[in-house]
């Protein structure tokens, strides 16, 4: 597994590695490889980390909270555990540059409703998702997190008509301009 | 030390609501469903397969 120091990848993504260090303290982002343990170890990034905190800082740069982010990149996980345990060769972020491999984009309605967006060119979008995310300072019933599944066409126009601010990333894009950033053809 | 729960600072007599237990959980398992979910449709979409073959429809409908 690829190893990437912090001031590496503060230097790929272009951030200072105070804003990389931030997000590792707050659990957003996980070193794979290796974790710091008190003084004088250093943590190690894998390639996947990169791709996370590409995506946490494009949320960030939005201002979304923190709890947002975090999951966002639980989603992200899971997304590639699954594929991973059917297809071996499935990682995150470069299966998402695979030739003919579907759009993914996430969808954030009224700054707490998650969703997801998978397209592939010649076919139409799946809307999944629907979880709410609420502010952490909610409490009580205000948490209640809604059941999940994938939305009928008419449903899936019905949230985004009904939402009256949309936030969207391009997890493809992110992987893309990351890719172009790390000199990859 | 045990966290002082009935004490004059404590949340409840601030007048917080209580976090209830095992929101963090149900959050978690949701996202994790959400992500296994985003997989079944990505490859779905990967294979280009037909809908009726990756999802079967619900009754009544053809």
């Amino acid at each position: 597994m690829e190893s990437i120091s912090i001031t590496q990848a503060a230097e790929e993504l272009g951030v200072a590695p105070h804003k990389l260090i931030h997000l590792c303290e707050r659990k957003v982002v996980t070193p794979e490889v290796r974790d710091a343990r008190g003084r004088g170890t250093s943590r190690k990034f894998s390639r996947r980390n990169l791709f996370e905190f590409a995506v946490a800082l494009e949320m960030r740069r939005l201002e979304l909270p923190v709890s947002f982010v975090r999951a966002v990149l639980r989603v992200l996980r899971a997304f590639e555990a699954e594929l991973h345990s059917r297809q071996r060769d499935f990682a995150l972020p470069d299966a998402l540059l695979r030739r003919g491999a579907p759009k993914v984009r996430l969808l954030i309605l009224d700054g707490e409703k998650l969703y997801f967006r998978v397209k592939q060119v010649s076919s139409t979008e799946v809307v999944l998702g629907g979880v709410n995310i609420r502010h952490p300072q909610a409490r009580g019933r205000a948490r209640k997190h809604e059941s999940v599944g994938r939305l009928l066409p008419a449903q899936a126009k019905e949230a985004l008509s009904a939402a009256h601010t949309r936030t969207e990333v391009d997890l493809s894009r992110i992987a893309r301009a990351l890719q172009a950033r790390l000199g990859e053809p | 030390m045990r966290k002082d729960t009935m004490g004059a600072h404590s949340p409840a007599r601030q007048g917080a609501t209580p976090r209830t237990r095992g929101e963090g959980a149900e959050l978690r398992e949701l996202l994790d469903h959400l992500g296994r979910l985003l997989a079944h449709e990505y490859v779905a979409l990967l294979r280009d397969a037909p809908r009726a073959e990756v999802e079967p429809k619900p009754e009544g409908q053809e």
